[in-house]
């Protein structure tokens, strides 16, 4: 899905749940927006693993305008596994090459324990 | 496979599946382990981190025991896509290889806990510290995060035969409820 500027798309986590219940689990969508202030904000619902990896890298690396930050909600992950870390991480080094900033947001608590394990509170603003 | 009802007087509950040849290309033994956890009663706050850990554990017996990958591809430049196209690639091709995964009730200092035996027809791996600290470096590695995190968030992991069982012991509710 192409990041829009500034403007939010359908987001329908609860069908998307739904959807994923009904054909078994498959790989959970990543939303991008492209919020006004320049950040690119990526959503990811239910579980997070490496089933979302082209997604997850689509929804970043195809950014018509150059975002200035990144936030990635994770508000409706249920959890996230060691490949969703690795997900995170090779976000962080794409960031990290534009000088940008990873920020971490909104984890339920099996995520904000998976990440303070993680120790990433070294490599991405938790918040 | 077996089963039994948790917290009854029969025998303890247990579900044990085997994945061989196209069941460990095709199959999804972590909705399976969730299903029969349900069906046993377990709420699905309960099953959340249960089932990471079996899905961390179950791709560390796929990956490393059958598939034989090995995760420092995943520190290379573009290594962490690479790392997965190879195992698709492998999967596709796989024909040999077990895996067993085993759920059971079980007592731990007289509390009821759930354990999570997966063993893997690989060649094992020389069993590591009890509680080896994460991959030092300045830079943040991509691998060898699976088992720390299954650490983290469990009583106990312990590595057995020629380090190709790996059992987890969790508490009823794990250690999110404390």
């Amino acid at each position: 899905m192409r990041p829009t500027g500034g403007k939010d798309l359908p987001f329908r986590p609860k069908e998307w749940a739904r959807a994923a219940e009904e054909t078994g689990r498959t790989p959970m969508p990543i939303l991008s927006n492209l919020r006004v202030d320049g950040t690119l904000v990526l959503r990811v619902v239910g579980r997070f693993d490496y089933r979302a990896r082209e997604q997850f890298l689509e929804s970043y690396e195809h950014c018509d305008s150059e975002p200035c930050g990144f936030e990635v909600d994770l508000r409706d992950a249920e959890y996230l596994d060691s490949s969703a870390l690795g997900l995170l991480l090779t976000l962080r080094d794409f960031a990290a090459a534009k000088g940008a900033r990873v920020t971490l947001c909104n984890a339920r608590p099996l995520v904000a324990r998976t990440l303070a394990a993680a120790e990433f509170g070294q490599w991405f603003t938790v918040a | 496979m077996s089963s039994a009802k948790f917290g009854g007087k029969g025998p303890r509950w247990r579900h044990e599946l085997v994945l061989s040849g196209p069941s460990l290309r095709d199959g999804d033994p972590v909705a399976e382990c969730e299903r029969a956890l349900a069906q046993a009663g377990w709420s699905r706050e309960a099953i959340d981190p249960l089932a990471l850990l079996i899905a961390e554990l179950w791709h560390n017996a796929l990956e490393h025991g059958v598939l034989g990958l090995d995760s420092a591809l995943k520190e290379r430049p573009g290594g962490y896509s690479e790392y997965y196209v190879l195992r698709e690639q492998l999967l596709r091709g796989v024909t040999e290889g077990r895996v067993r995964i085993l759920l059971e009730q079980v007592l731990v200092h007289g509390e009821p806990a759930l354990a999570i035996e997966i063993e893997d027809s690989g060649a094992g791996f020389d069993a590591v510290e009890p509680r080896a600290p994460l991959p030092a470096g300045k830079s943040a590695r991509k691998s060898g995060r699976g088992l720390h995190l299954v650490r983290e968030l469990c009583e106990s992991l312990e590595f057995s035969g020629r380090g190709n069982v790996a059992r987890a012991t969790c508490r009823w509710e794990g250690p999110l409820a404390g």
